[in-house]
């Protein structure tokens, strides 16, 4: 279940076709002892393996264990022309929502900067060219050069290559934008640490209770010879503060775009109700859904969510089937692609997205760019959103502040003068090109 | 799709003569060529032996002649290295016998030249073209075969005092590799082909390019060694078919089907491997013909053929904007250029510009014979042979 949630469908299929085909052949699939279920931030999978009559190779316990770290299987050819290649989980249509758009984004700017062609390299599921190609569609970005598609699945059973693969081709100055901790240990094992940018848009440590993964990300962090690019200075301080001083001179930071032509304000049905956005993302425990449903249930039966006036949509993914208040059932919105999800959000008026991290996190910014009204969390260096929007409300994380700030977000929402105001004073860059720029030019002179 | 009424043509190897004529062939002129393959195919013996020799032979104002000759021949090495004047060997494995037949050419002070059109001489390249290839890397003895092979070539290679080749991109590599004087000789069609295309052609013009109401899209594999090309283009086929009822697909050759053309199945066509001749047939019954390429230095090194063929029959090309690809065609002009994510855009595109057909189809068959024509290919042979 751990690796169906983190990683889709079609990986989870991918596994289960796998562990079929070892039936099939009179291998074993699972025994006694499952390893933990380690969460749904976990990279690791839920094969299960181990406490039989035989013992296993200590190497291969651990390989099965990190799955998702386990080393790209490369091989080298001589000089070609330039490329970027960009290493992620998936570029499936649940993926492509936030932290992997940019990084798509972040890769084509900087092979076009450098001349170079781009290759998008997935380790859980196939890339989709069609999705790579709505997201720049969407971005306006054209390739200069041909891109690359390349799978490069870790071996489920743990084995140090997956069956009857060739590998990927890699040349000795390629260019790598890792975008997790795991891409990157899976990089790293594989090419220079000076070929590598990470892309980090979380504290990725937050992820894990502390215990061997936490360990593994937080030695990822701490590398002194990868290049990091950190999404939002309000990140970048953070790490920094809390122990990643390496970041101060191997680090540099970005403020995410939210172009004009995607994120603005929809016509409204007129007379409908406004729309309540909750970020509803039951399995990232850091978007803090239980939290969120009492403030809502706490919001419906003070009459601060008034059901006559306000419609609530929960969106996101693996939403259960709840109720509030006396029984009222919100629309739940999942698998919306790029387009629709922009669309939704363009008839907002106020949502309630909670990140119990550092990193202010899209969908705050998103619903702000369209002219929403936003009530989202404080935490650590995170007490103030007002440079991005004066629309956003930044809570703490007790319910009544929560249930004060969704009093105060409802009454900005309903004054349209303000919130109009508010919404044209917003800080939030709308081009990519402009919030990559000093980046791209920090990337290409440093080599 | 294209109805043609044109008939399938009788179709023998033409090249399957007994050693007696290919040696009178060679005699026919003053100036001599032998070119050498290890055994005749339908593929490269054909473009790099068999044409160039039609067209040395078919020049009515040269003195030079040629044939062609094979490891068999090994019996009459002797007669042919006294016959020739220059010797080139296609794409053949270093051996004993290959070493000998060079051999006997230098020992007559006479000259040697390798033609090669595929990166498969520097065994730097052989795990990418392993690769590429989609070839399972456990199998036993493969590393074995592929730098084997791929050694030997570099061998030959290195025996000679230039090389021939297919496009600039893999000349330079040639070059880079051995240090050799490189020339370039496109693949290009032969009479045979050029003869059958011009009446289908003719007939399609006739018919103002007007189909059978569905719109076919065809993959001409070739061999199974392009599965991986095929797979850029699959997932586009299945939103096309999808999104279009009135597109039908045709595969030729020996390319299996993934899961997303499953519920399209009753829409796709198969045809067995064809003859070269009687493919342009077939090539001309579809709208478009689909040229995905993986892109790495091994594809680049890849020939025109593909479009040229094609466009002979009338029959506009949707390609990776590979070297030669890129070079080739002229988007929106004579076919159509797609980046791996940009197919189904570059297919819907193709597909709603039908008005556009008719001018685009003349002009690609126009440019493939000026480029790709053997009528005009003597001078760049001449050339590369150092001849002129």
């Amino acid at each position: 279940m751990a690796f169906w949630s983190e990683h889709g469908t079609a990986a989870a299929m991918r596994l289960i076709r796998a562990k079929i085909g070892d039936a099939i052949a009179g291998r074993p699939i699972f025994n006694k002892m499952a390893l933990d279920d380690f969460g749904d931030e976990s990279h690791s999978t839920d094969i299960a393996f181990g406490r039989d009559d035989h013992a296993l190779a200590a190497s291969k316990v651990v390989r099965t264990r990190f799955l998702t770290s386990q080393p790209l299987e490369t091989f080298l050819i001589p000089n070609a022309l330039p490329r970027v290649s960009l290493v992620t989980d998936s570029i499936g249509r649940e993926s492509l929502f936030g932290g992997v758009g940019t990084a798509l984004l972040l890769a084509a700017q900087l092979a076009n900067r450098m001349n170079a062609s781009l290759r998008i390299v997935t380790r859980t599921e196939a890339p989709s060219a069609s999705n790579a190609a709505q997201i720049l569609g969407a971005y306006g970005i054209q390739l200069k050069h041909e891109v690359q598609f390349a799978f490069a699945p870790m071996a489920l059973d743990g084995a140090t290559q997956s069956a009857g693969a060739a590998g990927l081709d890699i040349h000795p100055d390629e260019t790598f934008i890792t975008t997790s901790w795991w891409t990157t240990a899976a990089t790293l094992a594989s090419v220079p640490p000076a070929s590598i940018i990470y892309l980090l848009q979380e504290d990725e440590r937050m992820f894990y209770p502390f215990g061997d993964d936490r360990v593994h990300c937080e030695r990822i962090l701490n590398n002194q010879d990868i290049r990091f690019v950190v999404n939002t200075r309000l990140l970048y301080d953070h790490l920094i503060a809390s122990g990643l001083d390496n970041l101060k001179h191997n680090g540099s930071w970005f403020e995410p775009a939210f172009p004009k032509t995607l994120f603005y304000e929809r016509q409204r049905v007129s007379g409908g109700k406004k729309k309540f956005f909750f970020y509803a993302r039951p399995n990232n425990l850091r978007n803090l859904f239980y939290v969120g449903l009492d403030i809502i249930e706490r919001a419906v039966n003070e009459g601060i969510l008034d059901l006559e006036q306000w419609d609530l949509l929960l969106v996101g993914k693996h939403i259960p089937n709840v109720a509030f208040g006396n029984g009222y059932v919100p629309e739940r919105c999942e698998g919306l692609d790029w387009e629709a999800y922009a669309d939704l959000v363009g008839t907002v008026d106020l949502g309630l997205c909670l990140m119990y991290t550092p990193h202010p996190s899209y969908p705050p910014l998103d619903l702000a760019a369209s002219g929403a009204v936003v009530v989202t969390n404080k935490f650590a260096n995170k007490q103030d959103l007002s440079n991005y929007s004066r629309n956003i409300i930044c809570a703490e994380l007790n319910t009544e502040a929560a249930l004060d700030a969704l009093r105060a977000g409802v009454a900005l929402a309903e004054d349209k003068e303000t919130r109009a105001r508010n919404f044209a004073a917003n800080g939030l860059g709308a081009d990519w090109t402009q919030s990559f720029e000093p980046i791209l030019e920090l990337l290409t002179t440093a080599r | 799709m294209f109805e043609l009424a044109t008939p399938l043509v009788p179709y023998a190897d033409p090249w399957l003569q007994p050693l007696s004529e290919r040696l009178a062939m060679l005699h026919r002129r003053e100036v001599r060529v032998a070119y050498f393959y290890e055994e005749p195919n339908n593929s490269t013996f054909r473009y790099r032996a068999y044409n160039m020799a039609q067209v040395l032979n078919g020049c009515e104002t040269g003195n030079v002649s040629a044939s062609y000759f094979f490891l068999s021949d090994r019996e009459r090495f002797d007669e042919i290295a006294d016959a020739a004047d220059i010797l080139v060997i296609c794409r053949s494995r270093y051996c004993h016998e290959v070493n000998g037949l060079i051999t006997k050419f230098r020992a007559r002070r006479k000259r040697v030249l390798f033609d090669i059109d595929d990166l498969v001489f520097d065994t730097d390249y052989a795990h990418l073209v392993v690769a590429t290839l989609g070839v399972d890397v456990t199998k036993k003895g493969l590393w074995d075969d592929w730098f084997a092979m791929i050694a030997r070539m570099g061998q030959t290679l290195k025996m000679c005092d230039g090389a021939i080749t297919t496009n600039e991109f893999l000349a330079q590599k040639l070059a880079n590799y051995s240090g050799l004087p490189v020339f370039v000789v496109p693949n290009f069609m032969n009479k045979e082909q050029l003869e059958l295309a011009e009446r289908i052609f003719a007939e399609k013009e006739h018919a103002r390019f007007v189909g059978d109401g569905k719109v076919c899209l065809g993959y001409f594999s070739g061999s199974p060694s392009h599965r991986l090309d095929y797979a850029i283009v699959e997932p586009a086929l299945a939103e096309v078919l999808a999104e279009r009822p009135d597109v039908e697909v045709m595969v030729v050759g020996y390319i299996d089907h993934g899961p997303v053309m499953r519920e399209f199945s009753h829409r796709i066509s198969r045809q067995p491997f064809q003859d070269y001749v009687n493919l342009q047939r077939l090539l001309g019954t579809v709208e478009f013909n689909l040229m995905p390429l993986q892109s790495n230095a091994f594809t680049d090194c890849k020939s025109e053929l593909k479009y040229f063929e094609a466009a002979s029959v009338g029959t506009l090309s949707i390609a990776s904007p590979s070297f030669t690809y890129r070079r080739a065609i002229r988007d929106g002009e004579n076919g159509y250029l797609a980046k791996a994510h940009e197919w189904t855009e570059a297919i819907l595109r193709a597909l709603d510009r039908s008005e556009a057909y008719e001018v685009m189809a003349a002009e690609a068959r126009r440019d493939a014979l000026l480029k790709f024509g053997w009528q005009n290919q003597t001078e760049a042979i001449v050339r590369a042979l150092q001849l002129s």
